[in-house]
């Protein structure tokens, strides 16, 4: 008796293993990778439509790295002659003796990094001395505390 | 070259402000706005001018640049009550604003600015003249009203633009932008023949700020006509 139960349950699990392993390894990733269709049937013909009115956009469309640079134009205008220039704009200032081409990496490196540094000082500093801010010591000075 | 890209900083300047007090609602004509605009155009270079001992017009971009901001401020702020008040408003500011140029820089060359100027000759002069100061500013002194003139056709150019776009057909758009872009290269082809390719310098200098409008505003033309098809590949 024990033995014919065994048998069965041997059958069984064969044959369920069998289903096991067709679900996960067939039926399952087929599922999940639809399932965007299945979760938003509805909804996924409305999202995806053609872009027909897109070319409202196009026109907003920048290089990035040009932006980033054009911001601190007047910083690199004024600071070339005295971090990446030297003798009076005639020679480029030398951190890599020998190596002419890194020399030039490395300063131009530098000079953008430090131009930046001082556009946010300056913008830092603008914010701290003109603005509408009650709070302003050059306006009127802070509430005194005594304590 | 290097002029022609000075001119478009200048136009955008112009353009800047102008855009700024003309369509931004509630904009501030008030004082922290222009002390802004002065601390961040002069703050670096006075501390650098008083650090290594140099003449403030050695780097004359910031004053040519003081100097446009202040004349497009006072165009603006001048009867500001009246800027949206009618189409008219805006040529006739325009207009004063071209002739109160003419004057301070082609007239009889220049006496006007330099009389102007004289008093504050320690700090925008050079060598103990104007000279540096009229020449650079010479050379810019029509371009930011271009820029005010874009700035006042702005919207009129966008709806245009979108009309032109608007097409059932994509053939009709594209042959449309293809007429109007051969007008354009007929503009840049006389630009290009009559006055930049001018191997003398001092005469490019003397046609440079009658003329330097007609590339700046086809590079204007040209990159917002055809964005569709270049921007889509190079661009975030």
């Amino acid at each position: 008796m024990y033995s014919l139960s065994f048998a069965f349950s041997f059958f069984s699990f064969l044959i369920f293993s069998f289903f096991f392993f067709f679900f996960f390894f067939f039926i399952f990733p087929f599922v999940f990778f639809f399932s965007f269709l299945f979760l938003s049937f509805p909804l996924f013909f409305c999202v995806t439509q053609p872009p027909f009115f897109s070319f409202l956009r196009w026109r907003l469309k920048y290089l990035s790295v040009l932006a980033w640079m054009g911001r601190s134009t007047l910083e690199t205008y004024l600071l070339q002659f005295h971090l990446f220039l030297s003798s009076s704009s005639k020679t480029q200032v030398v951190y890599v003796p020998g190596y002419p081409y890194v020399n030039f990496l490395v300063g131009t490196t530098i000079f953008l990094y430090l131009s930046h540094k001082t556009l946010h000082l300056t913008n830092t500093l603008s914010d701290a001395l003109i603005s509408y801010s009650v709070h302003n010591p050059f306006l009127s000075p802070p509430p005194l505390k005594f304590d | 070259m290097i002029r022609l890209f000075i001119a478009a900083y200048v136009w955008m300047t112009g353009y800047g402000h102008f855009s700024y007090y003309y369509h931004v609602p509630n904009s501030q004509y008030g004082f922290v706005r222009i002390a802004k605009m002065l601390f961040r155009l002069n703050f670096l270079v006075v501390f650098i001018v008083m650090v290594m001992r140099n003449d403030y017009m050695l780097y004359y971009i910031c004053a040519l640049h003081t100097l446009i901001f202040m004349l497009t401020y006072l165009g603006m702020a001048a009867f500001s009550s009246f800027n949206n008040k009618g189409w008219w408003v805006m040529p006739v500011k325009i207009a004063v604003l071209s002739l109160l140029s003419y004057l301070l820089w082609d007239y009889e060359n220049g006496v006007v600015f330099k009389t102007v100027w004289s008093p504050f000759i320690w700090f925008v002069g050079l060598d103990g003249s104007l000279h540096e100061f009229y020449f650079r500013t010479n050379l810019d002194h029509l371009i930011w009203i271009w820029g005010m003139i874009f700035g006042y056709f702005y919207l009129p150019m966008e709806r245009f633009l979108l009309h032109l776009e608007n097409r059932r057909s994509l053939i009709e758009c594209v042959l449309w932008k293809l007429a109007l872009s051969g007008v354009g290269l007929a503009i840049g082809y006389y630009w290009c023949t009559e006055y930049f390719f001018i191997t003398d310098k001092f005469e490019y200098n003397a046609v440079h700020p009658y003329t330097s409008f007609i590339p700046i505003l086809l590079f204007i033309f040209y990159r917002n006509i055809f964005a569709r098809y270049v921007f889509t590949f190079f661009c975030v």
